[in-house]
């Protein structure tokens, strides 16, 4: 079966020699039926809030790959909604004029129910890109002031229905956030986060439909013969995992 | 496969949804994944009061279901740990013991665990810290536990450098700073991850330290056979791995 990663990090720099590293990256994937990638970029080099030059750096290094590997990578913009509304609209306006470019990673800068996201999500509106926002349930990180919750991702989609929004880390947002998540159409959690987690993805299809729940790797930090056991070790049958594991996260990306 | 398992659980969990197996069940579900064999420890010890009673229901259960191999937990912060770990060799042939400090409160460098592993040696049983049961992130909030220190059980094992022992439940970064110069650990793979796991753990860790864990049923057991399907390690690093490292650590 072929497969499509919504959530991906080729380039790491503590742990690989440079953009060379991502062919070996990409080969990796393709030992396992991932014939697409998103790349969401090394988005922590810098720490949790970059600043723009920085924010350039990591984003330098998506676009490179992009334009290296159009048919098999899509690339995210990484931004930091703190920098405030121009640099925002700035970096994305330099992302997208690269073909390939197809949503926005937010990270661990500010909690998706700040206001500074507004902006983000205008872009968004206005270039039809998809919203990637790290998500963990919070109640024994404690860092919500500026650690997304799900319950504040699925606040965010609920005040933009017209972005669409990838919660990422099911297993990191748990039951709690799979509930939060029911009944807000414009959001689908990536199955990465944490260990595999038993049971988790068979309950958030069973909670928010094969149709919500696209799979997402995070490697390299997770592996990704791991990553795709979490969906095909779940009993959820042939139809669902081709779902899960590409067609889903296919048509989210409307890729060709 | 034929994958010989450092890490399984029967019983109850009262925090997440787990599949609840009886014996049999665990060990033809294990089966279907290419596990011919495991350790098995019994769940209800992690909560309740003292283990014996969930020790002896673990020996019960396993009886006649020969894939499967009882390691029953010990808990050396009670004043009765000599009894129970006894108890537990009058009752079966016991070779590897189960403590899980941060669920008992267990000091790793306390005289108590000095007498233990004092007692495991005499004994010829090994002995096993489960360092962590599930991601820390992901406790239950109305309760507080935490994994020992890296630092801690490094005073512990550099306390006992000729015992062995088997470190479950360790990160990929734990595995390698713990196993690394400690000829006498051993460290699970349950909660050991990155891309190319196996690649990267023997990049660190000598291959004959490691063993194959699932952690099931709190972790998708078809994950841990995945590491192992089309890792580019040598035949024989995948069979000593997969089942070899952990007979030998066991019958040395
Ligand atoms: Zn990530």
């Amino acid at each position: 079966m072929t497969v499509l990663d919504a959530h991906t990090h080729p380039h790491f720099r503590e742990h690989q020699a440079g953009r060379a590293a991502a062919d070996v990256f990409l080969r990796e994937a393709g030992r396992y039926g991932i014939e697409h990638i998103v790349a969401l970029g090394d988005v922590l080099a810098f720490g949790r809030s970059p600043n723009a030059d920085q924010l350039r750096s990591i984003n330098d290094d998506t676009l490179w790959l992009v334009k290296r590997h159009p048919e098999q990578v899509t690339g995210f913009c990484y931004l930091n909604p703190t920098l405030g509304e121009r640099a925002v609209w700035q970096e994305v306006e330099r992302c997208v004029a690269v073909p390939g470019i197809r949503g926005l990673k937010l990270e661990v800068a500010n909690n998706a129910r700040d206001a500074c996201m507004r902006p983000v999500m205008k872009a968004a509106e206005r270039y039809g890109l998809v919203v990637l926002q790290h998500a963990w349930n919070m109640t024994k990180i404690k860092q919500r002031s500026f650690h997304t919750d799900p319950e504040d991702a699925v606040l965010l989609a609920r005040r933009f229905p017209n972005v669409r929004v990838i919660m990422a880390h099911l297993t990191g947002c748990g039951v709690r956030g799979v509930l939060a998540a029911r009944g807000c159409d414009n959001l689908v959690v990536d199955t990465s986060g944490a260990a595999p987690e038993a049971g988790i993805v068979a309950y958030a299809v069973e909670k928010l439909g094969v149709h919500r729940v696209i799979y997402g790797s995070d490697a390299p930090i997770r592996d990704f013969a791991v990553a795709i056991a979490r969906i095909t070790g779940a009993g959820l049958g042939r139809d669902a995992e081709r779902r899960i594991l590409r067609d889903n996260a296919r048509e989210l990306l409307r890729l060709p | 496969m034929n994958a010989f398992d450092a890490l399984t659980w029967l019983g109850r969990w009262p925090f997440a949804f787990l599949a609840e197996r009886n014996a049999a069940d665990l060990a033809r579900h294990l089966k279907a994944h290419g596990i011919a064999r495991a350790l098995v420890s019994p769940l209800d010890a992690a909560f309740a009061p003292e283990p014996g009673p969930s020790n002896r229901a673990l020996f019960r259960a396993v009886r006649g279901v020969s894939a499967l191999e009882a390691v029953p937990v010990i808990n050396p912060a009670l004043p009765d740990w000599r009894d129970q770990l006894q108890d537990c060799l009058d009752r079966a042939p016991v070779r590897l013991v189960r403590i899980l400090p941060s669920y008992h409160r267990v000091a790793l460098t306390g005289p108590a665990m000095a007498e233990c592993v004092a007692m495991c040696r005499q004994q010829g049983v090994k002995l096993a810290i489960q360092v962590r049961l599930i991601d820390e992130r992901h406790e239950h909030h109305a309760v507080s536990i935490r994994p020992p220190k890296v630092a801690v059980l490094a005073r512990f094992l550099d306390a006992f450098p000729n015992e062995p022992v088997l470190l479950s439940g360790l990160l990929r970064t734990e595995a390698a700073t713990l196993a690394a110069g400690r000829p006498q650990v051993r460290v699970d793979l349950a909660f050991v991850e990155w891309l190319e796991t196996l690649r990267t753990t023997l990049a660190a860790v000598p291959a004959r330290q490691v063993v194959f864990a699932s952690h099931t049923p709190f972790l998708e057991t078809a994950a841990a056979p995945a590491k192992f399907a089309r890792a580019r390690i040598t035949p024989a690093a995948k069979r000593a791995l997969l089942s070899g490292n952990l007979e030998r650590f066991l019958s040395a």
